[in-house]
This record gives structure tokens, sequence and C-alpha cells, in this order.
């Protein structure tokens, strides 16, 4: 049987992959209306991927793995 | 030679995780660059034209497909983490699903495409390039993955070893980063 706290970190870790998911598709709708009704779309499209890409590089990609020293 | 070959056979496993780690890193810049440039070339061709004959509810569509596959993606990748075998072949099985229907919406957007602006068009040109080299990373990324389910089928990724899940499933997600990206850069600016 699998520990409680491996158990609590499992699932926490599911958790924050799905928060990141409703983040990420909240975005990507909002940048899809803007480009149906704003001006100025190079700006508004920029502003609205980075954020994307920063979320993804950071959560899913654990880009701080490379200066920071984890267990896993 | 010698000394660096028992020097990396006598590597301590968590030097050799940040080895590869930094190595995947260091391949994703580089592949980023070539994106960057495709990029940069339909901006510099065209600015921000765009062709009215885009699909754009469809390149909404995949975009959808693709980002929910890299969601399935990190539940691979923490399936295996915690030794949950099952988790991680469901959660892979998934992705691949997500990644080939992707595909096949790049495909019908193609078939509309061609129609459109042929890629001897500048707008076409830089469509298809852009396109084609990320679908190409998608299909390298579905076919690493099938070798992924195919060779942890007998529950090899655990907690103690799963570097290659998690070197496949970081290059999954950079090809979510480039088509963040290329989707507003092709479909929604102009």
């Amino acid at each position: 049987m699998a520990k409680p706290e491996t158990v609590q970190g499992r699932r926490s870790a599911m958790a924050l992959g799905t928060a990141v998911f409703v983040a990420l598709i909240v975005l990507d709708a909002i940048e899809f209306v803007v480009a149906q009704v704003a001006g100025q779309l190079l700006l508004w499209m920029t502003l609205l991927a980075i954020p994307q890409a920063a979320l993804i590089l950071w959560f899913y990609m654990h880009i701080r793995q490379l200066w920071r020293e984890e267990a896993h | 030679m010698a000394a660096v070959t028992e020097h990396l056979t006598h590597e301590h496993p968590a030097e050799r995780l940040r080895t590869n780690r930094l190595g995947l890193w260091l391949f994703i810049a580089s592949e980023s660059f070539l994106f960057a440039a495709l990029i940069s070339a339909r901006y510099y061709l065209l600015g921000t034209e765009r062709s009215e004959h885009l699909n754009q509810a469809l390149g909404f569509a995949i975009s959808l497909v693709l980002l929910t596959s890299s969601l399935f993606a990190y539940r691979a990748e923490t399936a295996a983490r915690f030794g949950d075998q099952r988790g991680f072949r469901r959660a892979t099985a998934t992705t691949i699903a997500l990644g080939l229907l992707f595909m096949v919406g790049v495909v019908l957007e193609w078939r509309e495409g061609l129609a459109f602006f042929p890629p001897s068009t500048l707008y076409g040109s830089a469509f298809f390039t852009l396109v084609g080299f990320h679908a190409f990373h998608v299909f390298t990324g579905v076919v690493a993955l099938a070798l992924l389910l195919f060779v942890g089928r007998d529950g090899r990724f655990g907690p103690e070893n799963h570097w290659p899940v998690e070197g496949v499933v970081k290059y999954w997600h950079f090809v979510d980063v480039a088509w963040v990206f290329i989707f507003p850069t092709l479909y929604l600016v102009k």
C-alpha cells in the first residue's frame, strides 16, 4: 500500500497540473476572442502567448530544476 | 577518452540526471531558435498580413487538443514518478491519441489551405513551412511516446527510473510551447 505522504504528494501534483491546464485554456480562449474584437493584435497576442509559455515552462517542464536541486 | 568513459560509468545517478536534463534543455534551446527563425520569417515576409481563408475555429480547436495533450503528458510523468504504472500507461496512451487528433486537424487545415493559398504563394510558403515543421515535431513526439509506452509496458519506469519519461514528456511540452506562439502568429494576428 502506498504511503500517505506519497498519495498526498501525487494528488497535489495532479491538482497543480489541472489548475495550470485550466489557466492555459482560459488564456487561449481569451486570445481567440481578443483576435475577433480588438486592434493592435500583435501586441495583444504577444501579451497573451508569453504567460502561456511561461506556465508550461515553469509548471510542466520544471525549468527551475536547471538551477535548483530537487529530489525528483 | 578512457578517463571520460570511466567517469561516466561511475557517475552518481543524481549527477547523471542533472547532465541529462542540461543536455535536453540545450537541445530544446537549439530547437527554439529554429522556430523563432521561422516565425520571424513570417513577419519579415508578410508583416501582420493574414489570409482571410484561414479556418480560425479549426486552429483554435487543435490548440485546445494540444494543450489537453500536455495535461495528459504531465499526468503520465507524475504517475511514473509516483510508481503508478496503470496511470502512466493510460495517460501516455491518451497523449498519443490527442497528438494524432492534432495531426488530423493539421491535415484538414492543409487541405483547405492548399485550395486558397498554395505553397507557391508568399503566405502559403510561410504557413506550410511553419505548420509542417511543427507537425513533424508532433509526429516525432508521438513516435517517442509510443516507444515509451512499449518499453514501459513491463513497469520499468518508476520513482527510481523516470528520466526517459521525463525527457520525452519535456519534449512534448516544448512542442506545445512552440504552438502557443505559432497559433497566434498564423491564425490570429492581422
